[in-house]
C-alpha cells in the first residue's frame, strides 16, 4: 500500500514537473527511445509526449519504431547503444522476447526505463505505465453502475474482445470479470463475446451481425474505442442510441466527443502524457541520482459525460495529426 | 469463362471421371458450379441452426458485409486471370480512404463533396498505374512489386496522418450507409461493378486477351497481344476497385484511419482462389469470385450470430481454403 502511494507522488510530481518542465537544468545527455509501432495512434501520442519532454528537459532523444518486431527493436537498441546513449527509455513490443533489448543495454551498462508496454528480463530502473487489469475493473465499475441505474435483474451484453491470446485482451477480460465477481454481479450480467481485433470495422461488422440476431442487448463494451466506435456506427443505423449503452477504453478524442454527445456513455482513459512523458522523466531523474521506485504506476480514469471535459483537452494535445 | 465444349475437353473430362469413378457429366457440373452448391450447403446450414439467419435483413447484411472485400477481388481476379497478384490493396485502400476523409471532414461545398467521392477513385487508379508500370515495363515479380508498394503505401498514409478523421459531414454517409428501398448502396455497387466485369471478360476482345496473357503468353505475344499493356491495365483496374472500396468503406465507418485494410488482401485472394481463379493465371470467373466472397461472408455472419468463438472461426475459413485450392489442384492434374 505504503509503495503504491509512493509511486503514486512521484508520477504526479513527474507530471507537475513535467508541466513547468522549463525550468530544469539542461544536461549534455542523450537519450534512446524505442516505441512499440508508431502506426497506432496512441504510440503516436505517446512519442509526443516523450519528444515534449526531451525538449522540456533539453535532452537529446534518439527515437525508433520497432514496428511490433522485436529483431528490429534490438538492431535499433543496438544501433542506439552504439551512439552512446545515457539512457534508454524502452516501450516493449513484446513482454518475452524484448528483454533481449533490455540485456543488450545492461551489457552496455546503459540503464534502461520502460514505459507503458513492459518485459520481463534483464534489468531496468523503473517502469512508468499502467497495469492493464485495472482497465478492465474501470470497465467493471461502469458495468456495475449501470446495473443498479437501469434496475433489471439481469443484464446481458456484448462484449468485444480485442486479439485472442493478446496479452492486453487477457487482462482487461480479467480486470472486468474480477470487478464483477467482487461486486457479486457475475451471475447477473451475462456477455456475448466475439473478438474483433481492435479494430474499427471488425467491431462494426461483429456487431451488425450480432444485433441482426438480436436487438435486446443491454449494453456493449469493447476492450479498446476503435471497436466501440465500429458499434456505435451499428447502433446509429439500428437506432439503439440510449437504448443500448456503450463504453470502450482508451479516451481517444472520438470516444470524448462521442460521449460529451450523449452518444457513448463512458471510455477508460489510458494517460500517454504521463507514460510517455514518464519515460524521459525516468531517465532523467536516474541519472541525477533520484532513486525511483520500481513501478510509476499511472492510473486508468473511467470517463463519463460527468468528467468528459477534463479529459479532452489533455487528448487534444497529443492526438494531433 | 466456360471451357469450350471441345471434344479434347470432353475426353478430359471422360478421363478425369474414370479415376475418380463419377459419370463424366457429374465431374464437369462440379467444376462448373461446385461453389454454387458449396455456398448454397452453408445457407441451408445456418437457415436451419438460427432462425433469424432465414430473414431478408440476414442476407441484405452478408452482401453489404462483403461489398468491400467483394469490389477488391473483382479486381484481384484481373490480375490473377493474368499470372499475377496485388498485395497493395489494403495499404492502398487506406490511402485513398484517408484523402476521401480529408474532403469529407471540410464543410460541404461542390468542390469538398466531388474531392471527397472522387478522389479515393483518382487515387486508386494512380497506386493501381505506379503497380501496373513497374511490373509491365520494368519486369519486376508482382508479387515483389505489390509488397513492395504494401510498405510503402502504407508508410506514406501514416506518415501523413496517424490519427483518424472522424468528424466526417453527414452527407458522406450516403454511400456506406445508405439504401435503395431495403437494399444496401454497398450491395447495389458491388452487383453493378461485378455484373460489368463479367461482360468484360466474357463478351468483349480485352477479356479474352486477359484470359490468354495468364494462360499462355507466349501465344498472346505471337498474337500480337501487347502483353505489357494488358498487364499494366489489370493493375489500374485493381486500383480503380481498391479506390471504389475505400470510398465505401470509409463512409460505412465515418471515419478515415491509416491502419484501413490491413490483411484486406489476404481475404481478396481467398475469394477469388475458393472461387477456383488459378493462382497460375488464365482461369476464373468474375460470378465465382462473388461466390466466393459470398461463401466467407455467410461463414463470418453465421458463425458469429451463432457466437462460435474467433478461433474456431479461422479454422472452418482456413480448411474451406485449403480445400479449394486442394480440388482446384486436383482438377488441374487430372487435365481440366
Amino acid at each position: 500500500m505504503m509503495h503504491k502511494v509512493l509511486a503514486l507522488a512521484i508520477a504526479l510530481m513527474l507530471l507537475t514537473i513535467g508541466a513547468v518542465g522549463a525550468a530544469a537544468a539542461a544536461q549534455p545527455w542523450t537519450f534512446g527511445v524505442s516505441y512499440q509501432n508508431l502506426a497506432f495512434p496512441y504510440v503516436a501520442a505517446l512519442q509526443k509526449a516523450a519528444q515534449a519532454a526531451c525538449k522540456a528537459l533539453a535532452v537529446k532523444c534518439l527515437e525508433t519504431d520497432a514496428f511490433n518486431d522485436t529483431e528490429k527493436e534490438l538492431k535499433n537498441v543496438e544501433s542506439m547503444l552504439a551512439q552512446g546513449v545515457n539512457c534508454l527509455a524502452f516501450e516493449a513490443a513484446s513482454l518475452k522476447a524484448s528483454s533481449a533489448s533490455i540485456v543488450a543495454a545492461n551489457k552496455k551498462g546503459v540503464p534502461v526505463v520502460q514505459f507503458n508496454g513492459k518485459a520481463d528480463g534483464g534489468q531496468w530502473v523503473t517502469f512508468v505505465g499502467s497495469e492493464q487489469p485495472d482497465s478492465g475493473a474501470q470497465l467493471g465499475v461502469w458495468l456495475a453502475g449501470l446495473y443498479k441505474q437501469l434496475g433489471k435483474p439481469q443484464l446481458k451484453g456484448i462484449y468485444l474482445r480485442g486479439v485472442a491470446g493478446q496479452i492486453t485482451d487477457l487482462a482487461r477480460n480479467d480486470g472486468l470479470k474480477n470487478r464483477l465477481k467482487a461486486e457479486n454481479l457475475l451471475d447477473k450480467i451475462s456477455f456475448t463475446e466475439q473478438y474483433a481485433d481492435y479494430d474499427r470495422g471488425k467491431g462494426q461488422s461483429v456487431t451488425e451481425s450480432l444485433l441482426t440476431r438480436d436487438k435486446s442487448y443491454d449494453f456493449i463494451v469493447a476492450n479498446n474505442d476503435d471497436m466501440i466506435l465500429g458499434a456505435l456506427q451499428v447502433a446509429r443505423q439500428f437506432k439503439l442510441i440510449g437504448k443500448v449503452h456503450m463504453a470502450g477504453v482508451d479516451g481517444l478524442p472520438e470516444a470524448l466527443d462521442a460521449i460529451q454527445k450523449g452518444e457513448l456513455d463512458a471510455t477508460v482513459f489510458q494517460d500517454p502524457e504521463g507514460q510517455g512523458g514518464g519515460g524521459i522523466w525516468g531517465c532523467y531523474l536516474h541519472l541525477s541520482g533520484v532513486k525511483l521506485p520500481k513501478d510509476i504506476l499511472i492510473p486508468f480514469k473511467l470517463v463519463t459525460k460527468a468528467n468528459v471535459s477534463d479529459f479532452v483537452a489533455i487528448a487534444k494535445r497529443v492526438y494531433v495529426k | 469463362m466456360r471451357e469450350p465444349e471441345t471434344p479434347a475437353a470432353a475426353a478430359r473430362i471422360g478421363a478425369a471421371a474414370g479415376v475418380l469413378s463419377l459419370r463424366p457429366s457429374v465431374v464437369a457440373t462440379l467444376r462448373d458450379y461446385g461453389i454454387y452448391l458449396a455456398l448454397g450447403a452453408l445457407v441451408a446450414y445456418f437457415a436451419i441452426a438460427l432462425p433469424q439467419f432465414r430473414t431478408p435483413d440476414s442476407a441484405l447484411l452478408v452482401l453489404l458485409q462483403v461489398s468491400v472485400i467483394g469490389i477488391i477481388a473483382i479486381g484481384m481476379t484481373f490480375t490473377i486471370l493474368t499470372a499475377g497478384i496485388d498485395l497493395s490493396v489494403g495499404s492502398l485502400l487506406a490511402v485513398a480512404g484517408m484523402f476521401s476523409g480529408v474532403f469529407a471532414q471540410k464543410d460541404p461545398s461542390a468542390v469538398n463533396v466531388a474531392l471527397a467521392f472522387l478522389l479515393p477513385v483518382a487515387i486508386g487508379l494512380l497506386g493501381g498505374a505506379l503497380n501496373g508500370v513497374i511490373i509491365a515495363w520494368a519486369g519486376v515479380n508482382p508479387l515483389i512489386v505489390t509488397l513492395g508498394t504494401l510498405t510503402a503505401y502504407r508508410g506514406f498514409v501514416v506518415w501523413y496522418r496517424v490519427n483518424p478523421i472522424y468528424d466526417l459531414q453527414p452527407y458522406y454517409r450516403a454511400v456506406g450507409q445508405g439504401t435503395a428501398g431495403p437494399v444496401p448502396i454497398p450491395a447495389i455497387i458491388l452487383l453493378a461493378m461485378a455484373g460489368v466485369a463479367w461482360v468484360v471478360l466474357n463478351y468483349t476482345r480485352y477479356g479474352r486477351y486477359v484470359y490468354v496473357v495468364g494462360g499462355n503468353p507466349e501465344a498472346a505475344r505471337a498474337a500480337g497481344i501487347d502483353v505489357p499493356l494488358m498487364k499494366f491495365s489489370v493493375y489500374v483496374l485493381s486500383g480503380f476497385c481498391v479506390g471504389v472500396a475505400a470510398l465505401i468503406f470509409t463512409s460505412r465507418l465515418m471515419a478515415a484511419q491509416a491502419i484501413s485494410g490491413q490483411g484486406f488482401e489476404l481475404q481478396a485472394i481467398a475469394a477469388a482462389v475458393v472461387g477456383g481463379a488459378s493462382l497460375f493465371g488464365g482461369r476464373g470467373k468474375i460470378t465465382n469470385t462473388i461466390v466466393g466472397a459470398l461463401i466467407m461472408g455467410v461463414l463470418f455472419n453465421g458463425l458469429v450470430m451463432l457466437n462460435v468463438p474467433a478461433p474456431i472461426q479461422q479454422m472452418v475459413i482456413g480448411v474451406i481454403i485449403i480445400t479449394a485450392v486442394w480440388l482446384d489442384a486436383v482438377l488441374r492434374q487430372r487435365g481440366y
